[in-house]
């Protein structure tokens, strides 16, 4: 699985004060959404706006899949309006005067996911390999369809 | 907005018929890499003309494929219209995040100078 879109920034900030900020309610209100927050897995939360100019609109499902305390969190982003899903991940790197943050998304499509379940790991994919991944889709929705054929010729 | 869905974009069943064979996935993954001429996309299979043709026909049916005159060649793409719309996604949340960082840099400076009040 590839990450769709990757950045980094560098904080002079001990790591324990960044996960506060990614993890803590009140601090993500602050700086990032307004709604709830808890890092703890399978948790899930209704974010009403995301902040700023170029935020996405609309309301956002989030729900944690993964959290390693000061080190990664990722969840779950579900456009509520579109069905839109995506997958965040959050990972942390401290150093004696700092604290290295990455940021990665990888974007699900909808219309990908929910006739072919199997092959979700082909819609996982980079934008400058879009088409690669278009044409990967198409062969997999082949193979399927052939397979049922064989099947429907053998009952 | 709704994006359009796989159905509604692509030609149904054509697009089986155009992924069926060899040679046309072959095109496919070519064109992938960017749009083509016919004559670059007959010689690596040792095709003729008309044969090819008649592959690039069923694929324009499908919708998978366009074509335009450019002089005396034809020039071929991909149609990768469904996945535009994801790309657009993709940029919005790429400027997102970019002001969000910036204001998670904000807010820990905030929060510090709050602490040693």
């Amino acid at each position: 699985m590839k990450p769709e879109m990757k950045k980094e920034a560098y904080y002079a900030k001990p790591v324990t004060e960044v996960w506060k900020a990614l993890t803590d309610s009140k601090n993500l209100n602050e700086w990032l959404m307004q709604g709830e927050f808890k890092a703890k897995a399978g948790e899930k939360f209704r974010w009403k706006k995301l902040h700023g100019d170029r935020a996405p609109e609309g309301e956002f499902e989030c729900r944690v899949q993964e959290v390693r305390e000061r080190e990664l969190l990722s969840f779950q982003l579900k456009h509520v309006q579109t069905g839109d899903t995506s997958i965040v991940t959050w990972s942390l790197r401290g150093d004696e005067d700092g604290t290295w943050l990455k940021i990665e998304q990888e974007f699900l499509t909808d219309d990908m996911l929910k006739p072919h379940p199997n092959v979700i790991s082909m819609a996982l994919y980079r934008q400058r390999d879009a088409e690669k991944a278009w044409v990967a889709l198409l062969l997999a929705l082949l193979t399927d369809h052939l397979e049922q054929l064989i099947w429907a010729k053998a009952a | 907005m709704r994006r359009p869905s796989l159905k509604t974009t692509l030609k149904g069943e054509n697009l089986f018929l155009a992924i069926a064979h060899p040679i046309r996935r072959a095109v496919l993954e070519e064109l992938a890499a960017g749009e083509r001429p016919a004559t670059q996309l007959a010689s690596p299979h040792g095709l003729s003309a008309s044969l090819l043709s008649q592959h690039l026909k069923v694929l324009k049916d499908s919708g998978l494929v366009s074509e335009r005159r450019e002089g005396r060649n034809r020039i071929y793409r991909l149609e990768a219209a469904p996945l535009a719309e994801v790309s657009r996604w993709v940029d919005r949340f790429s400027g997102f995040w970019d002001d969000r960082l910036a204001a998670l840099g904000k807010h820990l400076l905030a929060s510090s100078k709050g602490d040693s009040k």
